[in-house]
């Protein structure tokens, strides 16, 4: 009983209420903006076309963050030993004096 | 903001009221007497490539819109509290709905009440953003 009272409240409340608010508005409102083709489309629009761009940001900033690790990725560091053959292989081409090959051979020790 | 979601509260309150008032053979909407209408969702698509859905608040639009039948005008109001208005340019009343058709600023719209539940649809189109609303409307 209580709620079909408290229902019957709300009932008159709106059919009260509500007309009031749209009833106090001039009923030739020939100077006011448009509505459908105005407010609700440029709404509809505007926010539509900041959701794109920013999903479209979120998806370049994650492509950017999924490129990082690869950019990187540099060479890994030669050990001593491959720098030694590297400079064995030097040597035996002809490419460094035997002065030129224990200058950098010692280097490459020191460096240990 | 508090008091549209006591409108809202209420208006979805007297829907039912109404609904359980009224015979199953009379129509809650007559397509001759003033309406309230509340938008409960909007499906709408850009540039003919993405389609968002969401609640009028998902995109800061007026929920409510009135429809005057006399002076062929449905109204809303803005967030700022300013009027705005769409002319009703074609009103027809068929038997199972209300229709009624306008234009204004390159952008055509159709709206159709269901005359027996009151719910409606209301699709737009315009060169750049198509949408479709969807809610209930109750006779003033």
């Amino acid at each position: 009983m209580s709620l079909k009272k408290t229902l019957l409240t709300y009932s008159i409340a709106v059919l009260t209420a509500a007309p009031a608010v749209f009833l106090a508005m001039p009923a030739r409102a020939d100077n006011a903006g448009a509505f459908i083709g105005g407010v609700v489309a440029a709404r509809i629009g505007s926010n539509m076309r900041a959701r794109t761009q920013a999903e479209q940001q979120q998806a370049y900033y994650a492509q950017q963050q999924a490129a990082q690790p690869v950019q990187q990725a540099a060479p890994a560091q030669k050990t001593t030993q491959q720098k030694l053959d590297e400079l064995d292989k030097l040597a035996a081409g002809g490419y460094i004096t035997p002065d030129e090959y224990k200058a950098k051979k010692q280097q490459i020790l020191n460096s240990m | 903001m508090r008091i549209v979601h006591h409108l809202a509260g209420a208006a979805a309150l007297a829907a039912l009221i109404g609904a359980a008032g009224v015979s199953a053979e009379d129509p809650v909407i007559t397509g001759k007497k003033d309406l309230i209408c509340a938008s409960q969702d909007i499906m709408a698509c850009i540039d003919g490539a993405v389609c968002m859905q969401g609640k009028p608040s998902t995109f800061d639009m007026p929920t409510f819109m009135f429809i005057d039948i006399k002076t062929k005008v449905i109204r809303g109001v803005d967030e700022d509290g300013s009027t705005v208005t769409s002319p009703i340019k074609t009103h027809e009343v068929t038997e199972q709905s209300a229709i009624m058709q306008g234009y204004e600023n390159h952008r055509g719209w159709t709206l159709a009440i269901d005359k027996m539940a009151g719910s409606f649809t209301l699709s737009s189109t315009g060169p750049d953003v198509n949408f479709m609303l969807m809610g209930a409307c109750t006779q003033l």
